[in-house]
Order: C-alpha cells, then structure tokens, then sequence
C-alpha cells in the first residue's frame, strides 16, 4: 500500500478526562483527522471509564503524523485501549509518526493496554510514547511492536523503526528508552534482538520489591521468547522479546492482573473487546 | 612532541583507577549462563552489537554532550545530561552500577581535582560517564581520543569478564580485543557525529540479560 504525501494526515486527538461527582468522564475533548473515541463505557464501575481509541483507515502511512494527547486529571481514571493493532504500512519514503503523550496529575490513573503495533515490511515508521507523572498519579501500560509480518514469514527487510518511551516525573526524565531498528542492524543482533520480531515493554508505577518478587514466581516463562522484570524506584518495568505477539500479550495479561490490585487497588476487568 | 596529558588519559582508562569497573559485567554474566556467549566469536557478537548500538546511539553522544558541556562551564546542561544518562540505563543493576561508580568517581575527583566546584559534582555522584567527562576535560585530553579511550576501557573490562566466566584464554582475549578494533572506531566516530534527534541506544537483550542477572543463582559479577 503506497501513498503520495500529499494524501498524508496530520491527525490529533486530545482527551481530558476527570473525575465529576464519582464517575470518570470525558470533560474535553477535540479532534482533527482520523483519530477518534467510542463513547466511554462502565464496565466495572463508574470510577473508571473504558475508552476505545478508534482509527477508521486502520493503519499510519509515511508522511502521516498522528498525535495522541490524553490528561488524566482531578482524581480521573481510565483505561484506554484499541480494538485492533496499530500498523504502520510500507513507505516509499517520508517517515509516519505518531506520538502518544499521556499526562497523569496527582491523584490520577492512566491504563494503557492497547493491541500490537505492527510495522509493515519496509515501513519508516517513529511511535514515542511520553508519560507525564505528577506525584501521586498512577501509570500502568504497554507496548507491545511486530516487526515485518511473521505469521506470512515476511521480515522487515529495509525497514526503519524509531520507537521511544518515556516516563517523566514532575517534569524530570526517570525513563527513556529508545530502539532503532534499520537493516544496519542486521548483522550486530546479540544483545539487540537475535532476530526476533516481537519486542515488548510493561510499565507500573507504584510498585514495589513484593510484587516484583510476585512476578517473577507467578508469570510463567516464555516458550517462544524471553521474559524478565526489574525495578527502578517504583517503576516496574517488565520486557518480552520473542516470536509472538499472542504470547506476549498472555504473560502481559497475567501480569495486569497482578499489578492491578497491588498499584491501583482494583481487580483486574478484561475489557469486553479482548474477548472477541 | 611528548607531552603528560597522554599519560593522563592512559590514568583515565586504567582498570587501575579506583571506580570498581571489573566488578561488573553489564549482564555478560546472564548472556554466558544462557549459552548467547560462549566462546571469542560468540563474544565478539555481543560486544560488537552493544558497540553498534549503545555505544554508537548513546554512550559516545552522552559522553561528547558531557564533555562539551564541562567546556562551556554550562552546569545545567550537564546536570540535565546526567539525569538523561542515569534514566536511560534500564534496569536496577545497571542504575546502582551508574551511581556506584559515579560516587567513587566524585571521591576521587575530590583528591584530585580539589578546585572543581562542588556544583559540578552533585551531579555526576549519580554518573560515572559524567565524572569520566569531567576529569578528561579538566585535563584538557581532546574529545576524540577521551571517546576511544572510554570504548577501548569499557571493551578490555567486558573481554577481562568473559576471561573469567565463560571462562577464555587470556591469549583468546586478547585476539577477541583486536577482532572488535574497526567496530569500536567506527562507533567512536559516527557517536561522535550523532544529533539529538538520532539518540537511540536501547538493546531488548541488554535489558533482559541484566533483568535476569539480578537472580542469576551464582554470580561473579554485581551487574
């Protein structure tokens, strides 16, 4: 699938969503391009909303940039997630970028659990995530990336991935990562991915050496990757590089339902899309 | 003409100075356990990948912004620099190495630097890198040749590692050493050249290695 650049999007979608009279809502919210929301739903209670992020062409082409702007404030709680993966096409050229920044002030929650990103055969593509913390407020997420198309055996060949995470505490870096994959890599794997197309990061704040230790005894390990955890202050930060992305997104899962309770002091509710 | 400011870098990359580098090897000590790393050529991959990457991405445009940052006596760059270092290494183990070193380094800077402002090392007790920065600054060693020389340090410190654990020949590494000659110019070089905006450095299996080092049931090494 190839475009001209003049058919790119610059696309945004900025959320606010805050606590009124009990019940988490979305008290702003404006948009430009394709980017978009369902209507918030209740699932569990009406302290937290679930929100599905909707992106109707189904996927980013080189040139696009797309920008995802959500604050969780005044005791707001929300978990956002995708009802399908992210993908970033083939590009004949122009990088396509979308930057997801996430700001959680104090008192506040943000879950993150989106599908897979998927990075085309010869994509160019940058995804960075930035996470805002204000004191108290709360970050559980993840992102999950596939490189190339594996289930058709088709590898990322002369693709180019920029993808970046960070975490922020009151305006000071406490996270960043990023990793560059481009062909050049190809022939320095090692300690990069050995090759694998699946490579993953879970993030919690507020956590702390006893779930750690939870972790680490309870989730399973890996058949077709592997799997580790550690703790950085109270970031627990838990990394998958593998095969498979349904693998990946089970022991992601699992680990969700352990750090729920423990940072967010809620069961785990699977949202109803993951069934289907 | 021969001049003591060589000698002085030579001091800088010296296992002998006294940060305790030889007692960590970075998750080497996993990688051996897993079998990733098992022999020269095996080692030669790993090290060779992490020159590519964190050193080419990050250690090397880290060092030089520290560096320059020293010259311009821009106290906030520098200390801006440091938090970035300090959040970029992804585990426990490799943050505790970081700040481990970056204290023994502010000890040492005190004897032997005792004018450099205390401003100046506030910072870089959290950041060996910083404190590498400093000293070679302070003694006027030219950026390049500070850059290998903290690539050749860290590499002869892993090689010393995998000498002990895989366990290799001392001759063994010394040829593993001359094997990784061009890659680690290479990412002095281009490090060197990297803009903001090409920063990058992180390695999945870095990470995991040191993840996992943090329970390894016989360990050598404290990272």
């Amino acid at each position: 699938m190839l475009q001209s650049p003049e058919d790119s999007w610059h696309g945004r979608l900025n959320l606010r969503i805050i606590n009124k009279d009990g019940r988490s809502v979305v008290d702003k919210s404006s948009q430009s391009g394709p980017l978009t929301i369902q209507h918030p739903f209740y699932p569990e209670s009406d302290e937290v909303c679930h929100i599905y992020l909707l992106h109707p062409p189904g996927g980013v082409v080189g040139g696009d940039v797309l920008d995802l702007d959500v604050t969780l404030d005044q005791s707001g709680a929300a978990l956002l997630t995708t009802p399908g993966a992210t993908k970033f096409y083939r590009s004949a050229g122009p990088r396509a970028v979308q930057n997801q920044t996430f700001t959680v002030c104090s008192e506040s929650s943000l879950e993150w659990l989106p599908q897979e990103t998927i990075y085309f055969p010869n994509a160019n593509a940058g995804l960075h995530t930035r996470i805002n913390l204000e004191d108290s407020g709360r970050y559980l997420g993840w992102d999950i990336h596939c490189l190339g198309l594996p289930v058709n055996n088709e590898d990322f060949d002369d693709g180019q991935a920029h993808v970046g995470f960070s975490i922020y505490r009151n305006g000071k870096s406490v996270v960043l990562e990023k990793v560059i994959v481009d062909k050049a890599k190809s022939r320095y794997q090692s300690a990069f991915l050995q090759n694998n197309p699946v490579f993953a990061t879970l993030t919690a704040t507020g956590a702390d050496q006893s779930l750690l230790d939870c972790l680490r005894e309870k989730i399973a390990p890996a058949s077709r990757g592997c799997w580790a955890a550690s703790l950085i202050d109270d970031i627990v930060l838990v990394r998958y590089v593998g095969a498979s992305t349904s693998e990946v997104r089970k022991i992601f899962v699992d680990c969700w339902h352990l750090i729920r309770p423990h940072t967010l002091k809620k069961e785990a509710v699977l949202p109803r899309i993951w069934a289907t | 003409m021969l001049t003591d400011k060589k000698l002085r870098l030579f001091q800088l990359i010296s296992p002998s100075l006294p940060t305790g580098s030889f007692t960590y090897s970075q998750g080497l000590e996993w990688a051996v356990e897993q079998g990733w790393v098992h022999d020269r050529n095996s080692l030669g991959q790993w090290l060779a990948s992490l020159l590519f990457t964190c050193y080419r991405e990050l250690e090397i445009p880290l060092l030089r912004r520290l560096y320059t940052s020293c010259e311009g006596l821009d106290i906030e760059q520098f200390t801006s620099w440091c938090d970035f270092t300090l959040a970029s290494r992804e585990t426990r183990e490799l943050r505790e190495e970081e700040k481990t070193r970056g204290r023994a380094m502010v000890k040492l800077i005190k004897e032997l630097e005792p004018e450099i402002p205390e401003q100046w090392l506030k910072p870089t007790a959290s950041c060996q890198l910083a404190g590498f920065a400093l000293l070679a600054q302070r003694w006027q060693i030219e950026l390049e040749e500070v850059a290998l020389g903290y690539v050749w340090s860290w590499l002869e410190n892993m090689v010393m590692a995998a000498i002990k654990i895989v366990p290799l020949g001392q001759t063994t590494g010394q040829l593993a050493l001359i094997d990784l000659g061009e890659e680690a110019a290479r990412a002095v070089e281009e490090g060197l050249a990297m803009t903001d905006e090409q920063l990058g450095g992180s390695c999945p299996y870095l990470a995991l290695s040191s993840s996992l080092h943090e329970t390894q049931y016989t360990r050598l090494f404290r990272s």
